[in-house]
């Protein structure tokens, strides 16, 4: 990754960087006769139409109309995008950063993925399939917020989140529609509901765990789950419009 | 609670006090620290009348108070610290004064008093009324605000400069006791002041997202931040400027670099570098904000936003002196790499090489216009043939412009301190009897819709709205006769002053329109407004035409709509006198 020449030193930040992931307690290890949880997240309630946001500019790229990704319910009520995580494991398989790097794409002015996973410390390949500039534009607490510009001829950018964050928000400042959420894990049990809501998570350790479900709209919802060994615990949650 | 005195003209903004009103709670916290910081002042040192005039009222408070006054209706011309460094005192041709000797070295502040209450005229030669502030400043308080100013003329001389005390008792008023940006002032400016306690500082030398580091703390300190309300403190010295900054460093939540930043030195620009930055402008896609030619007119200008959700407007380019982040190459090179924190202007430092950050450095650079001050005279063109209507005809650009300064409406309440637009172009034509006058300004919108003014007055301060007011754009400019000899009557004075026309223009209007008995007709093009308006060179109240050698003044007032700008809210220039050519 190459940095503008202009920027003098970078060691003061690594130095608060590598204080920082210091504090994290999770412990990988092999899991032996894991059992697994799955299930479907659902709206409560009828159904909403998805919200339609006019497009004002760049529309031989953008198209005339786009669809807000941000609450999207499925023919059965099922939720996409729900961020499902268990929140009281110290214990488990271990976290590994992906051996290629996930993909964010801009394509037609629209972020794809429009949630992203991936375990802290991930380095991600920011692609810009548009020919037109887009701007990634980060709203980050425990990690550094950044706005990165990405004309047209900047094909790949590429940003490594060290730590671990619930709910990055991007942006693109040039396209007020365009947004999409970041999850940077703390330990490998998170999973995010497909386009029927439903989610899977395996090698889960036997035992009682406080499981959440995050809706960038609906917000948090938690629950109780218990995991036998080689087992599969299965949920249903109703999620609705606070 | 001590008693202290608080008077405003502005409801809701900081109430007036009487023991036992409510206040908001950062004013008292605020108040509070600021009486603490300052009570190094004693009265001993303060001439006689201070003390006499106020011996009720302990001097900090009275300070305090004074300090937040000083910041609400003087700063603009006279600096924060009355150094006579306003952001707009670089227009005038007669500088400003350093208020603080001239104020410390008075025996009796009797004069600088009468000055504030009721302003002052011109001196001959020089082009500046001081408005008068007796509508909104008690008697007390303009004693208050000239024993401040002596304060600060002997804080010249002390030794002092601890970070802490200077800040509660210099940068508290706006970023708070604690700077969160939260102090008393801080609901009545656009922009904020800056949250100082979280990470995204925009002037930095460091990368997209980190903290700063304490050198580009001094920078701004010394440099001040265009036209913002964050003045130049350079006026502190360079020792309290440092004090300053290592503290502002220290709130910070990730620790700023307390290593200084090597200034990388720019290449030379010649012409073929600019070219090459001509080109990454529009490759780059600059323009998408700041507009084709740079006046911050781009198609996404007007929805952008900061990560506060207010407003955030792109800059012009062309006026360098309102760039917050520095003019030079290498400021304007390190703004486009590392991009501004928190605000929509994103880092570029990942996706173009260096030279190529240097070359658009440098175009950037070349597109900065020098800013005028006010010209001494206007140069009229007798015309031999009928002057054209169109502005864009090209007739117009065969007459010498002069660009005249307008700053802020600072003579009747409302006064507006943050004026849109603070230059503008003038030719003046003259055929058979007939004189006109073309105009042109920068505006990044074009206004023509018109919402509730009684509304927009509520919300002026929001600081969501600034590009987003549905009010129309305006021009004004107003014609006096004045003597041959002698100084110009004030600015203010215009209502009883020998005032031979008023000729106005509105964006609502269908044009060409009929104005005040003649014509005005406007175009729009890429950030920029042109408006020619011409009216008969008969005086309307003697009926007789105005003879060649007859010497008038004109002043211009402008309104950009959509930054909520109606009424006494607006840009206003100086007097510029001209003479109508003999022969
Ligand atoms: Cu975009």
């Amino acid at each position: 990754m190459r940095t503008s020449t202009l920027t003098v030193t970078l060691t003061a930040l690594a130095a608060f960087l590598a204080l920082g992931t210091g504090a994290h307690a999770y412990d990988g290890g092999p899991v032996a006769d894991g059992g697994t949880i799955s299930g479907t997240v659902v709206f409560d309630g009828a159904a909403p139409a998805p919200e339609k946001i006019a497009v004002t500019k760049d529309k031989p790229v953008c198209g005339e109309e786009k669809v807000s990704p941000a609450l999207a319910v499925g023919a059965d009520g099922g939720i996409a995008n729900v961020v499902v995580r268990l929140t009281n494991i110290s214990k488990g398989k271990p976290l590994e950063v992906p051996a290629s790097n996930p993909v964010f794409d801009q394509k037609g002015c629209e972020y794809t993925p429009h949630v992203l996973l991936f375990p802290a410390g991930t380095t991600i390949d920011i692609l810009n399939s548009d020919g037109i500039l887009h701007n990634v534009h980060t709203t980050s607490e425990a990690n550094t917020s950044f706005n990165q510009a990405q004309p047209k001829f900047k094909k790949k950018l590429q940003k490594t989140i060290e730590k671990p964050e619930m709910g990055i928000k991007v942006v693109c400042d040039a396209h007020g529609w365009m947004s999409a959420w970041w999850i940077s894990q703390d330990h490998p049990y998170y999973a995010l509901t497909d386009a029927k809501g439903a989610f899977s998570m395996g090698d889960v350790p036997a035992g009682d765990y406080d499981i959440e479900f995050w809706h960038e709209t609906l917000g948090k919802h938690m629950d109780k789950v218990s995991v036998t060994a080689g087992g599969t615990a299965t949920l249903t949650v109703k999620m609705a419009k606070k | 609670m001590q008693l202290v005195h608080g008077a405003s003209h502005r409801k809701g903004v900081v109430p007036r006090v009487v023991l036992g009103t409510r206040f908001p709670d950062g004013f008292r916290t605020a108040v509070l620290a600021l009486a603490l910081a300052t009570t190094t002042t004693t009265t001993a040192c303060a001439p006689s009348w201070v003390a006499t005039a106020f011996e009720r009222v302990r001097p900090a408070s009275r300070q305090a108070e004074a300090w937040l006054l000083f910041q609400r209706h003087c700063r603009s011309c006279h600096g924060n610290l009355g150094a006579g460094d306003g952001p707009y005192a670089a227009t005038f041709r007669t500088p400003a004064p350093d208020l603080r000797p001239l104020a410390a070295a008075a025996a009796d502040g009797q004069t600088l008093v009468e000055h504030i209450l009721r302003g002052s005229p011109p001196e001959d030669g020089a082009e500046n009324a001081m408005p008068a502030f007796g509508d909104v400043l008690s008697d007390r308080q303009a004693r208050a605000i000239v024993a401040l100013l002596a304060h600060l003329g002997r804080e010249l001389q002390a030794e002092d400069s601890d970070g802490a005390r200077l800040f509660r008792a210099r940068c508290a008023s706006c970023h708070g006791p604690s700077g969160e940006g939260d102090g008393p002032l801080a609901a009545e400016l656009i922009p904020r002041p800056r949250d100082l306690t979280r990470s995204w500082y925009r002037f930095r030398s460091s990368p997209s997202g980190e903290g700063p580091h304490i050198a580009d703390l001094s920078a701004s300190l010394e440099r001040g931040l265009g036209v913002t309300a964050m003045g130049r403190f350079g006026a502190l010295g360079h020792d309290r400027i440092e004090q300053l900054a290592a503290f502002v460093g220290a709130l910070t939540t990730l620790d700023p670099d307390p290593e200084q930043a090597t200034g990388a030195v720019p290449p030379a620009g010649g012409e073929e570098e600019i070219a090459r930055g001509r080109v990454l402008y529009d490759e780059a896609r600059c323009w998408q904000c700041h507009g084709v030619d740079g006046r911050g007119d781009g198609p996404s200008g007007r929805e952008l936003r900061d990560d506060g959700g207010r407003a955030s407007l792109p800059a012009n380019l062309r006026r360098p002196w309102r760039l917050k982040g520095g003019v030079d190459v290498a400021s304007l090179a390190r703004t486009i790499g590392n991009g501004l924190n928190g605000t929509p202007m994103p880092s570029y430092g990942e996706v173009l090489e260096t030279d190529d950050l240097w070359a658009l450095a440098h175009y950037v650079r070349s597109l900065g216009e020098a800013r005028p001050v006010v010209p001494i005279v206007l140069p009229v063109r007798r015309s031999t043939r009928r002057l054209p209507r169109d502005p864009n005809d090209r007739y117009w650009t065969t007459l010498d412009p002069t660009s005249i300064p307008l700053g802020p409406q600072s003579f009747v309440a409302p006064r507006w301190h943050r004026p849109a637009i603070d230059v503008a172009e003038v030719r003046v034509g003259w055929f058979a009897d007939e004189l006109a006058f073309h105009l042109a300004w920068d505006d990044p919108f074009e206004d023509r819709a018109s919402e509730d003014v009684a509304l927009v007055a509520q919300s002026v301060d929001d600081p969501r709205r600034p590009g987003r007011w549905r009010l129309p754009d305006q021009a004004s400019l107003r014609l006096i006769r004045v003597p041959e000899e002698g100084p110009l009557p004030p600015l203010e004075g215009h209502e009883d002053g020998p005032l031979q026309a008023r000729l106005r223009w509105s964006s609502e209007a269908q044009q060409p329109s009929e104005v005040d008995g003649c014509c005005a007709s406007a175009s729009f093009d890429n950030g920029r407004w042109q408006l020619v308006l011409a009216r008969s060179r008969v005086a309307p109240e003697t009926r007789q035409l105005l003879r060649p050698g007859a010497r008038l003044a004109l002043s211009l007032q402008l309104w950009e709509g959509s930054q909520g700008e109606h009424g006494p809210r607006h840009a206003i220039s100086s007097w510029i006198p001209f003479t109508l050519p003999e022969g």
